[in-house]
């Protein structure tokens, strides 16, 4: 294992800053969220009909998210490798591809559940304060939003090894994440297509059953249901994840510059 | 620990880029030695060092470094070996704790003692971050760390460039003192042809990514020399004698490679020593022949 622990310590000593940076706006947003609910019990939200507790979840998954990525930032360490010519230096080191690949991927991974450890607590504690219980459906939407954090990363840093630029790589990751959005919302407007020629074909019909209104739960139940159904094997989702991020950081670190 | 005669074993290095190409170098380091590579800017010389460290893919050819494959067994060998570079490849927020505790991790062999006694050598302040030390400053901490984990062979392009005389002189007399073992060897790569005339026991030219002359420097020094004459004389010289001649208004400067045969055939004309960097300017313009 000679290498790791070396390896391990130079991210750390480069991100130590930014990390600090990263933890006082998480724990900013959570003195946010804690004041946000306190007020709605003894503030100027009491009597606010518009509003209520509810939406302090909403603000709790949102700070869960912002401290996950914050966490499993990779990309600053890149740009200063590269600034100071380490990744050059890197290849004249007794080091495997095999071994910087899986330390990135160690690096990667544990940075993110040490970000959905802390989230996941802390969003339980606004939970409490907004008078909601933290169930398994909340560990849920957080354990998806640190699968799609740990995703998101792996395929950022992966595109950052490869092309060893983080400019290029950015609008490579941005156009990716527009092509899903955009696949993401033909499918939305088929399905409302769909629904809408039925509701069409039932009004036509001669009945006295009324249809309730579409509401965007139509689009939201499914994947609803398949995460509940998918959550107790969310661990192995994280294991594919890293599995496919290791080989594709390795592929990645045997190349050689040009 | 394997046996091996030469340090450094290159046949046949090719890599082709648009505009230029490393082309089918062959010359060997003996164990042993120093070996100084000269050639001028964009010569290739950084181009066949990362060739030697793998840390480009040759189109052809093979390195041999220590008697081994340097592709097929590139994690042993790298622990054996340690690069020093013209700027430091650190980060500017690591000191030189740091670098002990990593680079430590890194290397089996690392000696934290060593490395001590090399910081405390140079002077070196442990827990001062990289980005507040001198360029020459800089350069002593990465020998230091190229000198701590018991490397055979350093390989070091260009790591004088940029240094005042006295830091130059302190790193030189660092590298005599690494070589008094007859297991270590040196590569390095140079412009500054004063350099090596000190301390390298052999010497590679290569211009334009062509190997022009390999061998022990004193032979090579010896062999050529510099017939200054008038333009008549020139005229006597026989194109065949000439590496190139650098016309003046007066006559011109000739050099040769064969100075005892020279000296015999034109015994009336003056054959001064020459220098590294003379030989190295004189090759370099010779496709021309004659130039000012």
């Amino acid at each position: 294992m000679n290498g790791v622990k070396g390896l391990i310590l130079k991210e750390i000593y480069l991100r130590r800053k930014t990390m600090l940076s990263g933890l006082s706006i998480f724990v900013l947003l959570f003195i946010l969220a804690v004041s946000f609910c306190l007020s709605f019990d003894y503030g100027n939200m009491k009597n606010n009909e518009n509003l209520n507790a509810d939406s302090t979840i909403i603000l709790a998954y949102a700070m869960a998210g912002v401290g996950i990525m914050l966490f499993s930032q990779n990309g600053e360490t890149f740009v200063k490798d590269r600034k100071c010519k380490w990744n050059v230096f890197e290849y004249t080191l007794p080091l495997s591809p095999q071994k910087l690949a899986a330390v990135k991927m160690c690096l990667l991974l544990g940075s993110n559940l040490l970000g959905t450890a802390v989230s996941t607590a802390l969003a339980a504690v606004i939970f409490n304060l907004a008078h909601h219980r933290f169930t398994l459906t909340a560990m849920a939407n957080i354990t998806v939003i640190a699968l799609a954090a740990f995703a998101l990363m792996t395929f950022m840093d992966f595109l950052l090894l490869k092309f060893q630029d983080p400019q290029k790589a950015a609008l490579c990751f941005a156009g990716v994440v527009i092509a899903l959005y955009i696949l993401f919302m033909v499918w939305v407007w088929q399905r409302q297509a769909e629904l809408e020629a039925f509701i069409d074909a039932v009004e036509a019909s001669d009945t006295s059953e009324s249809l309730d209104m579409v509401t965007i739960e139509e689009f939201i139940a499914p994947a609803l249901e398949w995460r509940d159904r998918l959550f107790p094997f969310s661990i192995l989702f994280f294991a594919a994840i890293a599995v496919i991020g290791y080989f594709l950081f390795l592929g990645q670190y045997k190349r050689r510059e040009k | 620990m394997n046996d091996y005669e030469n340090a450094i074993e290159i046949s046949g290095l090719t890599k082709r880029y648009d505009g230029f190409t490393l082309d089918n170098l062959s010359f060997n380091a003996a164990k042993g030695s120093i070996m100084g590579f000269i050639g001028q800017n964009g010569a290739g010389k950084t181009t066949t060092i990362k060739a030697i460290l793998n840390i480009i893919k040759a189109d052809e050819g093979s390195v041999k470094l220590l008697g081994m494959d340097s592709v097929t067994e590139e994690i042993s060998i790298k622990e054996r070996i340690a690069a020093v570079f013209d700027e430091i490849p650190f980060h500017d927020e690591f000191t030189a704790k740091n670098l002990d505790v990593i680079l430590g991790d890194i290397y089996n062999n690392w000696d934290k003692n060593t490395f001590e006694k090399y910081l405390d050598r140079f002077a070196l302040p442990r827990k001062k971050k990289i980005g507040k030390l001198s360029k020459g400053m800089k350069m002593k901490l990465q020998i230091a760390c190229a000198l701590s984990h018991g490397a055979e062979l350093l390989i070091m392009d260009e790591a004088t460039t940029g240094l005042d005389p006295v830091v130059r002189n302190e790193i030189l007399d660092i590298f005599l003192e690494y070589i008094q073992d007859e297991n270590h060897s040196i590569f390095m790569s140079s412009h500054i042809t004063s350099d090596l005339e000190k301390v390298a026991d052999s010497v590679t030219f290569i211009d334009k990514g062509k190997l022009l002359l390999t061998g022990y420097k004193d032979d090579i020094l010896e062999s050529h020399g510099v017939i200054k004459c008038g333009k008549e004389d020139y005229k006597e010289i026989a194109a065949e004698d000439i590496v190139s001649a650098r016309l003046t208004d007066f006559g011109a400067e000739v050099m040769v490679s064969d100075k005892a045969a020279c000296k015999r055939k034109y015994s009336g004309l003056v054959m001064d020593k020459t220098t590294l960097e003379e030989i190295m300017v004189f090759y370099v313009n010779s496709p021309k022949k004659e130039w000012r």
